[in-house]
């Protein structure tokens, strides 16, 4: 027998009171957790991604949207630029590399990803980390090829010998992880890509692919796309439909989506972002800050939701010192009687303080666990929308916080326990009720 | 031994001020089983309170085991009793949610040293409690929750035992019975008992009778 035992024997005698506060604790924990752990982490896996290119180029648009379509595979293309922007772009001081991207297509709700074969080079995700094969390899299609290719199609007369002399090289699929794996694929499968990307409508029957590599997971959008090698979207029906020389604008389907850049260190990036920015047929995004903004936002909803948590964690801590409080009248005489015993009226205030704690951090225990179980499906459910891997880890702050509603448990029991520490011991056992 | 001299304890309401106890000088030797008389409201159980240092005289002293009460700190008090006192209450007092073995571990709960688990099962077996261990006081019959109450009273081997009313709950073979088992401990252990009751027939069987009212 021990004090922490007549405070957990005095907890159980009041289970379901005790059990539906502590409910309430773990309630606003688990939300305040599951709420913060979740932007952050989340923040975290889209800036992730977004350190794939330091600068994104495309149509005048919206940023975000730019950024979205091209690295996160989410929403729709804002527009084309043109071949001779890329190569004028291309041709900049500072230029590190750049890798033309053509987006629109998709494979069983896959998106398609037109790129060269510099993208599997250039591209690296979280600490230099260079896009691995689980099998197979790249397909063979530079940024040069392609540039020469392009102009061939596009540049007047009849295409048709081109296309089947093309044919062979470039259709060809390296398979982000996830698809292979959701769509058990593999090297020497043949995909069909569709038309369209949110309701994908005809097959392109003249434009199977081979499959010729699988990439390791790597945690981001990369692992839900396909690539194919960029040439090949202008060839398949009914793409680079426009006829003439003049890119027509946005809407002309001979242009390319994006461009993905990095640049070379110093002040080439800002030096860059303006020259783009101040022409009239592309502007040029840094990605993290699309993401930082993007996060911004969310933000403020974050901080409301996390404020109502904090106040579901109040009302549950008064809850707790109610519940208690309603005991005292009932509880006086056992007061009474442990003091006749010997214990101390500062002995009393604890037992009462540490029953409102126990039940506070048992509630915060169980509120933990709920984050935890919740911050799982959604993290899931995140990565399955976005592709985003959640890095999630319990640490000191969720200890911060367990600790914090324990004292303030203790703090709420003490207005039940001052009335526990005032209780007239000698009256109480003078009454024989 | 247990000395008071010239203590006075005084009543207060909104109304007025009563004298509950006030007495020139009584001396209780150890070992020594007195019964305490008195009418109601002659200040029996305050009597008991001050000696076990739960109340504070207003003047005089008390000194209970070599202690001089009046001059301790309500905690110093307390911790006193813990060690020093055991309780026994008319209607018993056991707290519900706990054993019988349980209730009687809170007797050693407060007291300097460990709680003694086996001691606590050796004092109910004693009592003849050792197939009720485990059982909550709403299981057990008036006469084994007086014996819980008893156990709990002296586990803790304390100098002075305090009875208020022990029987006044029990029929008259119960009552015997924990009177037998006070007595026993009385002999076994030599703690000084002082019972406030009404009882004359039970009055006589103490070595001493003092009427509080004529301690005056």
């Amino acid at each position: 027998m021990n004090i922490n035992k007549i405070v957990l024997r005095n907890v159980q005698r009041r289970k379901l009171s005790s059990t539906l506060t502590a409910l309430s604790v773990a309630l606003g924990v688990a939300l305040y957790i599951a709420i913060g752990t979740l932007r952050e982490a989340s923040e975290k896996g889209f800036q992730r991604t977004a350190a794939i290119c330091d600068t994104i180029v495309g149509a005048k648009g919206d940023g975000l949207q730019l950024s979205l379509n091209t690295l996160y595979h989410m929403g729709l293309s804002a527009g084309n630029i043109s071949l001779a922007s890329f190569q004028e772009i291309n041709n900049l001081d500072g230029v590190a590399w750049s890798i033309p991207v053509a987006l629109g297509d998709s494979y069983r709700g896959h998106r398609i990803v037109g790129v060269s074969s510099e993208f599997f080079e250039r591209v690296m995700v979280g600490e230099n980390q260079n896009l691995d094969f689980a099998q197979g390899e790249a397909f063979k299609h530079t940024t040069p090829e392609f540039v020469d290719a392009h102009h061939e199609l596009f540049s007047g007369g009849d295409h048709s010998h081109d296309h089947h002399q093309l044919h062979n090289n470039v259709f060809k699929a390296v398979l982000g992880a996830d698809v292979a794996r959701s769509l058990n694929l593999s090297v020497g499968d043949v995909i069909v890509p569709s038309h369209g990307v949110e309701s994908a409508t005809e097959q392109h029957g003249d434009a199977k692919s081979e499959v010729v590599g699988v990439l390791l997971a790597t945690g981001t959008p990369i692992d839900r796309a396909i690539y194919i090698p960029i040439l090949a979207y202008y060839l398949m029906e009914g793409h680079g439909v426009e006829d003439g020389p003049e890119f027509v604008g946005a809407r002309d389907a001979r242009g390319l989506s994006a461009i993905m850049m990095s640049t070379k260190a110093g002040f080439y990036r800002q030096q860059i972002f303006r020259t783009v920015n101040n022409r009239l047929d592309a502007m040029a995004i840094f990605p993290s800050v699309e993401m930082r903004k993007l996060f911004d936002i969310i933000g403020s909803g974050d901080l409301i939701l996390r404020t109502i948590s904090l106040m579901v964690v109040v009302v549950a801590l008064i809850g707790i010192l109610v519940s208690i409080y309603n005991t005292m009248g009932s509880r006086r005489k056992e007061f009474a009687v442990l003091r006749a015993m010997g214990a101390s009226r500062k002995a009393v205030l604890r037992i009462v303080s540490l029953e409102s704690a126990a039940i506070a951090g048992g509630g915060a225990v169980l509120g933990l666990v709920f984050a935890a179980l919740t911050i799982g499906v959604l993290s899931s459910q995140i990565h399955a929308f976005s592709g985003v891997s959640l890095n999630i880890s319990a640490g000191v702050p969720e200890l911060f916080i367990f600790i914090g509603v324990t004292v303030a448990g203790a703090i709420a029991g003490l207005v039940p326990a001052l009335e526990a520490y005032r209780t007239d011991a000698a009256t109480q056992l003078s009454s024989n009720a | 031994m247990i000395e008071l001299k010239n203590l006075r304890k005084d009543y207060t309401n909104e109304n007025n001020t009563s004298q509950i106890v006030n007495i020139f000088h009584l001396r209780i030797e150890d070992g020594e089983k007195v019964a305490l008389m008195g009418a109601s409201g002659s200040g029996k159980t305050t009597f008991l309170n001050l000696i076990s240092g739960l109340v504070n005289a207003d003047s005089g002293e008390i000194i209970v085991a070599d202690q001089s009460l009046c001059s301790l700190s309500e905690a110093r008090r307390d911790q006193f009793r813990a060690n020093n006192i055991g309780y026994l209450f008319q209607s018993f007092h056991l707290l519900d949610g706990y054993s019988a073995l349980e209730n009687v571990e809170l007797g050693m709960l407060f007291a300097e040293g460990v709680v003694n688990r086996q001691q606590a099962i050796d004092e109910l077996s004693q009592l003849g409690l050792q197939d009720r261990l485990n059982h909550y006081p709403s299981q057990l019959s008036v006469g084994q929750q007086a014996r819980v109450a008893l156990a709990r009273a002296t586990v803790n081997r304390p100098r002075v035992i305090l009875a208020d009313e022990p029987t006044g709950a029990l029929d008259s073979s119960n009552a015997d019975e924990v009177i037998k088992l006070l007595f026993d401990h009385n002999e076994r252990h030599g703690s000084t008992i002082v019972c406030a009751t009404h009882d004359y027939e039970l009055a006589a069987k103490f070595d001493r009778t003092i009427n509080v009212s004529e301690l005056r």
